[in-house]
C-alpha cells in the first residue's frame, strides 16, 4: 500500500452505541482510504455499520447514545475528529469540503423552503457569495442535473419534484460547494430501477466534472460493480474484504464476498442457475463472540475457526486483503 | 400538432402554478362555519379599531337621570345603573377583550415557543430544567395563577395581561417541544448539518418553520381562552378596573338587576360567548387546512 498521504483516511474507527440492550459496538476498528478523484464503495448489508461510520466522519453521530470510542479521521493529513462538533472548523468541512447525499430524497429537504433557497444559502454561507450571484449559480447547478426549466424549478417546493428529481437537486446542493469527496448514502435504494441508472450516471459524470472523489455507500454489488474503482465489504462492523473492482468481483476471497456474489444474478452467467441465499441472520451485535462474526452463517467454517479471535485483514495480493484465514485466502 | 404542444405545455405548467397559500384558503373557506367564525373576527377587529365612531355616546360619560333605562331607541341596550349607554360600553369593551387575547397570547406563544424549541432541540440537562418549570407552571390552575399574580401586583389592564400571557405558556411551550422532537428526526434536519449550518441556524430555519401549523391553531384557540379568563378575572372584580368598559365586569355589574334590566348581564354575555366561539370555530378550520394528515379529506 502507498505510503503517500491520502485525501481521506479512515483510521481504526470504532464506534459505540448505548442501547437498552447493552452496549453496541456498530463498528468495530475500520479503516479505509479515498484518494482524490477516486469511487470507492463501501457495501455491506442493513444495520453493518456503513452510515453509522459515515456520519461519524462528519461527527454528526447523535451522541449520547452514539460515541465515537477511538479511532482517526485524517483529511488532508489533519484528524477532523478532534475538531469541535459544533466549532466552526467543522461546519466548514461539512458541506465545504465534504457533502453527502441520503438514500430518502423525499424526506432530505425542508419541505416549508423552496429548493432554490435551500441551495442559495448554502452557497451564501460557504462560498461567501452575494444572493444575486448565488441564485445564478443554483440556476446552473439544478440545470446541470438534467432540470428542465431550471430557472423556473428553483422556485418551486419540494413536494413538487419527484423522487429522482429531488434526489439530483441533493446532488446539486451537495456539490455546489466543490466539495472534495461526495459520500453518497445508498443514494438509489429508494429510487426505481430506471431513475436509479440515471442518478448513478450523474453522480459519476458530475463528480468527474467537478473532480470530486465519490465514496458510495451500499448493499447493491450492482451499483459499485459498474461505477467504483476500489471497494471495501463490510460485515457486523468490520471490513471483511477490500480491493480493486476486478479483484473483488473476479476473485472474491472472503466466504461473506463470495456468498454475497452467489446470492445476486449476473448476465454475464448461463441461464437457470440457481441463487444461493447466505443462510442465517446477521449477528445480533449487542452480544458478539470473540470469533469471526460470520462464522455461524460461513460455508467454508471449521473447528479452527470457532476456536480464534476473529482474523485480521491481510495482504493477498495487488491491493487485495481478506479477513479469512480458512484456506481460501491463498491465491 | 399544436394541440398537443399545448397540451405538454400545460402539463409542464401544472406544478409551477400550484400554489400553498391559495391551497391553504380553499380549504380554509370551504366551509360556511369557518367564514362565519371568519367574518366575526373581522368586524370584531374592525370594532375595535374604529370604536369611537360606532359607538353612539361617550361610555364613560355618566348620565344618573337617565340610569337604569330599559332598551329603547335613543339606549338600544338600555343604560346601566350610572345611566352610561350599555351599547356604547359593549363596543369599548371590544378593544379591552381583543387586546388582552391578543398580547397575552402574543406574549405567551413567543416565550412558550422559544423554550419549547430550546428544550427540544438541545435536550438533557436543558430540556430536563426548562420543562420542569413548565411542568410546576401547569400544576397551577391558570386562573388561580392569574388570581395570585394579581393579587400581587394588583389589578389593571397590564397586569391582566402579564398574569394571563404567564398561564397560557405551558400549553404553547410543550406542543412545541413536541413538535421539535419529531421535526429534529427527519432527514433535512440531517442534510442541514452536513451543509454546514450551524445550531441557531437549524433551529430557526429549518425546524421553526415546520413545527408550525399545530402551533398556530393553538394560538387561536388560546386566544378565546384568553378573552374568557379576562372576563372571568374582571367579574371576579381584580382584572380591568372602573370604570374601565371590559366585558366581564360589565356582567358583575349588571347581574344585580338581572330581573328588572336583564339587558345589563345578558348583552356583554352574549358579546364573550361570540367572540370566544368565532376564535374556536376558526381554530378549528386552521387545523382541518393546515393539517397534512387531513389533506383531501375536506
Amino acid at each position: 500500500m502507498p505510503t503517500a498521504a491520502h485525501l481521506l483516511e479512515v483510521k481504526k474507527l470504532t464506534i459505540e452505541f448505548r442501547t437498552d440492550a447493552g452496549t453496541i459496538r456498530a463498528v468495530d476498528g475500520i479503516s479505509y482510504y479515498i484518494d482524490e478523484g477516486e469511487i470507492v464503495g463501501l457495501v455491506g448489508e442493513s444495520g453493518c455499520g456503513k452510515s453509522a461510520g459515515q456520519l461519524s466522519v462528519l461527527q454528526l453521530i447523535p451522541t449520547p447514545p452514539g460515541k465515537i470510542v477511538s479511532g482517526e479521521v485524517l483529511f488532508h493529513g489533519v484528524d477532523i475528529l478532534t475538531f469541535d462538533p459544533e466549532g466552526g472548523g467543522m461546519r466548514a468541512i461539512r458541506g465545504g469540503k465534504i457533502g453527502m447525499i441520503f438514500q430518502e430524497p423525499m424526506t432530505s429537504l425542508n419541505p416549508v423552503l423552496t429548493i432554490g433557497r435551500q441551495i442559495i444559502e448554502t452557497l451564501m454561507l460557504h462560498l461567501k457569495m452575494d444572493r444575486r450571484a448565488a441564485r445564478k449559480r443554483a440556476i446552473e447547478l439544478v440545470d446541470l442535473m438534467g432540470i428542465p426549466d431550471a430557472a423556473q424549478r428553483i422556485d418551486n417546493y419540494p413536494h413538487q419534484f419527484s423522487g429522482g428529481m429531488r434526489q439530483r437537486i441533493m446532488i446539486a446542493m451537495a456539490l455546489s460547494c466543490n466539495p472534495k469527496i461526495l459520500v453518497a448514502d445508498e443514494p438509489t435504494t429508494a429510487l426505481d430501477v430506471t431513475t436509479q441508472a440515471q442518478i448513478l450516471e450523474i453522480l459519476r459524470d458530475k463528480v468527474k466534472e467537478f473532480n470530486t472523489s465519490l465514496l458510495i455507500v451500499t448493499h447493491n454489488l450492482g451499483v459499485v460493480a459498474r461505477y467504483a474503482h476500489r471497494i471495501y465489504v463490510m460485515y457486523a462492523g468490520r471490513i471483511v474484504e477490500s480491493g480493486t473492482a476486478k479483484e473483488i468481483f473476479v476473485d472474491p476471497r472472503h466466504p461473506y464476498t463470495i456468498g454475497l456474489l452467489k446470492s445476486v444474478p449476473r448476465l454475464d452467467e448461463p441461464k437457470g442457475r440457481k441463487l444461493i441465499p447466505i443462510t442465517g441472520l446477521p449477528p445480533n451485535l449487542s452480544n458478539m463472540p470473540a470469533r469471526c462474526a460470520f462464522y455461524p452463517r460461513c460455508f467454508k467454517r471449521s473447528d479452527t475457526c470457532n476456536n480464534k479471535p476473529w482474523p485480521e485483514l491481510r495482504l493477498i495480493g495487488g491491493q487485495h486483503y481478506t479477513a479469512c484465514d480458512s484456506g481460501c485466502g491463498e491465491k | 400538432m399544436t394541440d398537443v404542444a399545448t397540451q405538454t405545455e400545460d402539463l409542464r405548467e401544472t406544478p409551477l402554478r400550484t400554489n400553498e397559500f391559495r391551497r391553504f384558503l380553499r380549504v380554509f373557506l370551504s366551509r360556511k362555519v369557518v367564514i362565519f367564525g371568519t367574518a366575526i373576527i373581522l368586524i370584531l377587529i374592525i370594532t375595535a379599531i374604529c370604536a369611537p365612531l360606532f359607538a353612539p355616546y361617550d361610555p364613560y360619560k355618566q348620565n344618573l337621570s337617565e340610569a337604569l333605562q330599559g332598551p329603547s331607541r335613543a339606549h338600544l341596550l338600555g343604560t346601566d345603573p350610572l345611566g352610561r349607554d350599555e351599547l356604547s360600553r359593549i363596543v369599548y369593551g371590544t378593544r379591552i377583550s381583543l387586546l388582552v387575547g391578543i398580547i397575552a397570547v402574543g406574549v405567551a406563544a413567543t416565550i412558550g415557543m422559544m423554550l419549547g424549541l430550546i428544550a427540544g432541540y438541545f435536550g438533557g440537562f436543558i430540556n430536563t430544567v426548562i420543562m420542569r418549570f413548565i411542568d410546576a407552571l401547569m400544576a397551577i390552575p391558570p386562573i388561580m395563577l392569574a388570581l395570585a399574580i394579581a393579587a400581587a401586583l394588583g389589578g389593571g389592564l397590564w397586569n391582566v395581561i402579564i398574569s394571563l400571557g404567564i398561564s397560557l405558556i405551558p400549553t404553547q411551550a410543550r406542543l412545541m417541544r413536541g413538535q421539535v422532537l419529531t421535526v429534529k428526526q427527519a432527514d433535512y434536519i440531517t442534510a442541514g448539518e452536513v451543509l454546514g449550518a450551524g445550531n441557531l441556524r437549524i433551529m430557526v430555519v429549518h425546524i421553526l418553520p415546520n413545527c408550525l401549523p399545530p402551533l398556530i391553531v393553538l394560538i387561536t384557540l388560546n386566544l378565546g381562552v384568553a378573552i374568557l379568563a379576562e372576563a372571568s378575572l374582571s367579574f371576579l372584580g381584580i382584572g380591568i378596573r372602573p370604570p374601565g368598559a371590559a366585558w366581564g365586569s360589565m356582567v358583575n355589574d349588571g347581574y344585580r338587576y338581572l330581573l328588572s334590566n336583564p339587558m345589563l348581564s345578558f348583552a356583554p354575555g352574549f358579546a364573550i360567548m361570540l367572540v370566544v366561539l368565532a376564535f374556536n370555530i376558526v381554530g378549528d378550520g386552521l387545523r382541518d387546512a393546515l393539517d397534512p394528515r387531513l389533506r383531501g379529506t375536506l
